[in-house]
């Protein structure tokens, strides 16, 4: 999986390439983390993402906990099997995810 | 900005220059002394030598042609057996012969007494009594020819300074001897001298001078010297001193020159060499040495470098692209550079290094083994496995297995009755792995049970529990959990859903997904109040719960089962009918799905905990 981030100011995109499985996770956790200081607005754009599990699901909820102090979090482009992960996991209803 | 470090070759390069420029320069100065004091030494022996060669045929020609003389006037019409026998007629000839000429000739006697003299006073003496003039009497014994004496005073008169030379009568009857005075004998010296002086040189740039007792130039290789004073040449000559190779440094005729003077037979042999053409000499012979040494030296340059190149360089680029392998993750590569010593050794350590690394690292993936073998078991040991649980319950069957993964993904299952008429089941998926993944689940199980056997409706379980695992939740896992209360009388169960995959129910053979609103997994957030949901369960219908290793197992090429295999799979018909076995149509469903999914898998590597329940309502009676 590839991450590429673009800071804008107080606005970050994260842009996940890919399968975000058990190995890749860290990358995005990381990629996050070492960004996320001073961001009001955090945007996930996963059009070019594949697949999700679980901890990727652990990734975006801690993100989403960071943003709720400090501005707002959004998911753009989800395809819909991404999508379907994020309604049964209920993470639908927690985070601003918009689908494809 | 990082300093780019300068490459060896090069490094080494720079220093073999400065060294090479160095060892030319301190070798040409060497070389310079040592030709310019060869060139000195070997331009004084050239010009001695030469003055010597021309002293030497001055000092035999000279005596030679005074002999020659000697020997013409022995047999000219002078001296002849007639006229010795009148030998008062004979001086009286002799006398005018050498009247104004500088020179003395007396006829000696068998008995050494002199019978004819051109100086009269002569006459009778007898050749015994002086020393002089005894050493001429070995004419007479038959001995010697000829004989020749230097400059001396005679034996009758000590003041008188003759060369005299003396030749024996071929008959025997005495000799002839004749004497010079210093000129005349010079004439003969002068006439030699010219002889040796001209057309001589020394080599190709030095001459010779001859001058008289006067310091008059008599001869030179160069005619228009002829006549000058010395003096004037710029060479000063003390006619006191002696003068024996007597060396000196100069300007001749305005020229810097070696000098080199020596006295013989009354004259001055002089030796002239240039010192601009020795000079000159020197310099030819330095500009070669110095190219000699400027192409021995380019070529050591040269043979160092290459030799550099082959030993150091070219290995260390070796070891560096073996090294190279080893970071990008070949631990078994070795390096083999081993045609020198040194980096015999150096291949020797990396591999021993790179071994022990891999001992190391063997050791530490043993310890995460152990560590997983830990959390497997904490996590196998907590799981109720006896099966059938509630043996005098016949409204319901119930099965579960949980096979953990390698990695232990957490995954745990449990029920318990709620009183009489109800039982309570759920199953739930912890994110986190390895030991902490175990003890959240330990926790997330316990809490959730504790709270459940309360009596506490499903929904109000989740809110409280979600609560308490929210707290110290520092490693920021959380759980995934379906939780049901099956009412034995009428089939009713109230749900509460966190996060987890929606289980299937399988009603007259056709499967469908069970969708209830999902609140967020547990310990995902705080405040998060979950809704209770109903659905109702008739007689026969089976409710399968699974975590996601089920629907997310995946073969060699990573395709995943996926939730339509499992419907397929769980859709009743003729040709696929509800299976059965020791544990009952819910324990053999379970099998089922289990062995689908080991022959999907086709033996690649399980990846998460596979945990599934499954319960068939009887209802009662």
């Amino acid at each position: 999986m590839n991450v590429t981030t673009i800071p804008e100011g107080t606005k970050l995109t994260v842009i996940a390439e890919g399968k975000l499985g058990t190995t890749a996770a860290p990358e995005l956790e990381n990629a996050v983390k070492n960004n996320i200081d001073g961001v009001t607005e955090l945007i996930f754009d996963f059009e070019k993402l594949e697949f999700m599990a679980s901890a990727g699901l652990r990734v975006l909820l801690s993100a989403a906990k960071t943003m709720k102090k400090q501005g707002s979090m959004k998911i753009i482009k989800v395809n819909p099997e991404v999508m379907e992960v994020f309604t049964f996991t209920g993470m639908a209803d927690m985070i601003d995810i918009e689908a494809i | 900005m990082k300093q780019k470090k300068k490459k060896i070759a090069l490094v080494i390069t720079i220093w073999l220059v400065v060294i090479v420029l160095a060892s030319c320069a301190l070798s040409a100065t060497l070389t310079y002394i040592t030709l310019s004091k060869r060139t000195d030494r070997q331009t004084r022996d050239l010009v001695r030598q030469n003055v010597e060669n021309v002293s030497r045929d001055i000092e035999e020609m000279a005596d030679e042609s005074i002999l020659i003389y000697v020997k013409d006037l022995l047999n000219s019409e002078y001296i002849t057996t007639a006229n010795i026998a009148d030998p008062d007629a004979l001086s009286r000839e002799l006398c005018e012969f050498c009247n104004g000429y500088g020179i003395e000739i007396n006829v000696v006697n068998k008995d050494g007494i002199i019978i004819a003299s051109s100086v009269p006073e002569y006459i009778g003496y007898d050749m015994h009594v002086g020393e002089q003039a005894s050493e001429f009497l070995v004419l007479l014994d038959g001995s010697t020819e000829q004989y020749i004496q230097d400059f001396r005073g005679n034996s009758y008169d000590e003041s008188i300074k003759m060369k005299y030379a003396g030749m024996r009568f071929s008959d025997g009857s005495g000799f002839l001897e004749v004497g010079f005075t210093k000129d005349s004998y010079f004439d003969a010296v002068s006439l030699q001298a010219e002889f040796a002086t001209t057309n001589r040189q020394i080599s190709e740039n030095g001459y010779l001078m001859i001058c008289d007792e006067n310091l008059n130039i008599l001869n030179s290789f160069h005619n228009t010297y002829t006549g000058k004073s010395i003096s004037e040449a710029g060479i000063t000559i003390d006619p006191s001193k002696t003068y024996d190779y007597f060396e000196e440094m100069c300007d001749v005729f305005g020229v810097p020159s070696y000098v080199n003077i020596n006295k013989v037979k009354g004259v001055y042999i002089i030796g002239v060499y240039s010192v601009k053409e020795a000079v000159a000499e020197l310099r030819t012979m330095m500009l070669a040495s110095i190219i000699l040494e400027a192409t021995v030296f380019a070529i050591l340059f040269v043979a160092l470098s290459i030799l550099l190149r082959k030993l150091i360089v070219n290995n260390i680029i070796k070891v560096n692209d073996g090294l190279a392998q080893i970071t990008d993750g070949n631990l078994d590569e070795k390096i083999e550079v081993r045609d020198t010593y040194e980096f015999d050794s150096l291949s020797t350590d990396i591999n021993a290094t790179v071994d022990k690394l891999k001992g190391y690292i063997a050791e530490a993936a043993a310890r995460i083994d152990a560590d997983l073998e830990v959390a497997r078991t904490i996590q196998t040991s907590v799981l109720p496995n006896e099966f059938p649980p509630f043996p005098d319950h016949h409204e319901f069957e119930l099965f579960a297995s949980m096979r953990s993964a390698k990695e232990v993904g957490g995954d745990f299952y449990d029920f318990f009755m709620i009183g009489m008429d109800t039982l309570g089941f759920l199953i739930a998926d912890v994110s986190g792995k390895s030991i902490p993944g175990a003890m959240f689940m330990m926790r997330g199980k316990a809490v959730i049970k504790n709270l459940a056997e309360s009596g506490m409706p499903p929904a109000d379980v989740f809110s409280i529990a979600n609560e308490k695992l929210c707290e110290g939740n520092d490693a920021e896992l959380f759980i995934t959990a379906w939780m049901g209360y099956l009412d034995l009388k009428t089939g009713t169960v109230h749900v509460a859903n966190a996060g987890h995959n929606p289980p299937v129910l399988v009603r007259d053979g056709r499967a469908e997904f069970v969708i209830l609103k999902p609140g967020l997994m547990l310990a995902g957030m705080e405040g998060m109040i979950y809704k209770e949901q109903t659905m109702q369960l008739g007689r026969g219908d089976i409710l399968y719960l699974y975590t996601d290793g089920v629907t997310e197992a995946m073969d060699a090429d990573e395709n995943q089962y996926g939730e339509d295999r499992l419907l397929k799979l769980l859709s009743f018909k003729d040709d696929h009918p509800e299976p059965s076995g020791d544990n009952g149509i819910a324990g053999a469903v379970c099998e089922m799905v289990s062995a689908d999914i080991e022959q999907f898998v086709q033996g690649a590597e399980q990846s998460d905990d596979i945990t599934m329940l499954c319960i068939r309502y009887l209802g009662e009676g």
